[in-house]
């Protein structure tokens, strides 16, 4: 049981580095937001099962998976909410510069 | 109105002793009185209503949930392989998919859905369509094939189907 925690672990932490490098690679912000989504799905997903694991504990478990149920939540209202201020700003420029 | 009161004290209180997991009088009681006082404010600011639809829907999850966890993965390693590719072989595009068949909470799960696979997410919704940045034509054209749609309303049919019973 720990061995398999540790794999996802690893896995989820491997994820994290691609999103963080894909962060920096990709060229705008609108296909940025692509890796740093990595990061938010399965990064945190491998990370936060690799943690129920590590643990016996029941609450602690139930913990981790609320945990992983409100990133889901609020991940993809962030992403709304920066992707539609981005949207915006680009149109307003566009107005300005005309 | 109070039973809907009393299952949200219920739910909440359930939820307490699970995060807290102390169970002398004292503090049973405080719980208590403090979830019978958070159900007596939702209920004052009429929160009720939408909350009892979508724990409807939950019921119809588990045979959703499997395919959006393999569609995650499957996303997630093409997103991080073209991370990784030294050419970077992405087209990032703007497309639409229609969401006229869905219902409110529909349209919000289909928006939150597309969100949470890496490569696609909704920038803008209104009542006819979500508009979608992908970063490849492929993931667009996935997307506009409509099996996440299709699937979507079904947990919508069936939440259909139970409520009536």
């Amino acid at each position: 049981m720990i061995i398999i925690g540790w794999i996802l672990l690893l896995l989820g932490s491997a994820f994290c580095l691609i999103g963080t490098l894909g962060l920096m690679r990709f060229p705008d912000f609108f296909s940025r937001v692509h890796a740093a989504g990595i990061v938010d799905s399965l990064g945190a997903i491998l990370i936060l099962l690799g943690l129920i694991t590590q643990t016996q504990d029941v609450l602690i478990i139930i913990k981790l998976l609320l945990i992983l149920l409100f990133m889901m939540l609020t991940g993809p209202t962030a992403v709304h909410a920066l992707a539609r201020a981005a949207l915006l700003d680009a149109k307003d420029k566009n107005s300005n510069n005309k | 109105m109070l039973k809907h009161t009393l299952i949200t004290t219920f739910i909440l209180f359930i939820l307490w002793l699970l995060l807290s997991g102390h169970l002398e009088p004292l503090l049973l009681s405080l719980g208590l009185l403090s979830c019978l006082f958070v159900a007596w404010l939702s209920h004052k600011l009429a929160l009720l209503n939408s909350d009892f639809q979508t724990l409807r829907f939950n019921l119809n999850l588990p045979k959703f949930l499997p395919w959006f966890f393999i569609e995650l993965v499957k996303s997630n390693l093409d997103v991080s392989w073209r991370i990784l590719h030294p050419t970077l072989s992405i087209q990032p595009n703007i497309s639409t998919v229609p969401i006229t068949k869905h219902s409110e909470v529909g349209k919000a799960v289909y928006a939150n859905c597309i969100t949470l696979t890496p490569g696609t997410y909704s920038i803008d919704i209104n009542s006819a369509v979500i508009e979608v940045h992908s970063l490849t034509k492929n993931l667009a054209h996935d997307l506009q094939r409509g099996e996440m749609s299709k699937r979507i309303l079904a947990l919508e049919s069936t939440s259909a189907k139970t409520s009536k019973l």
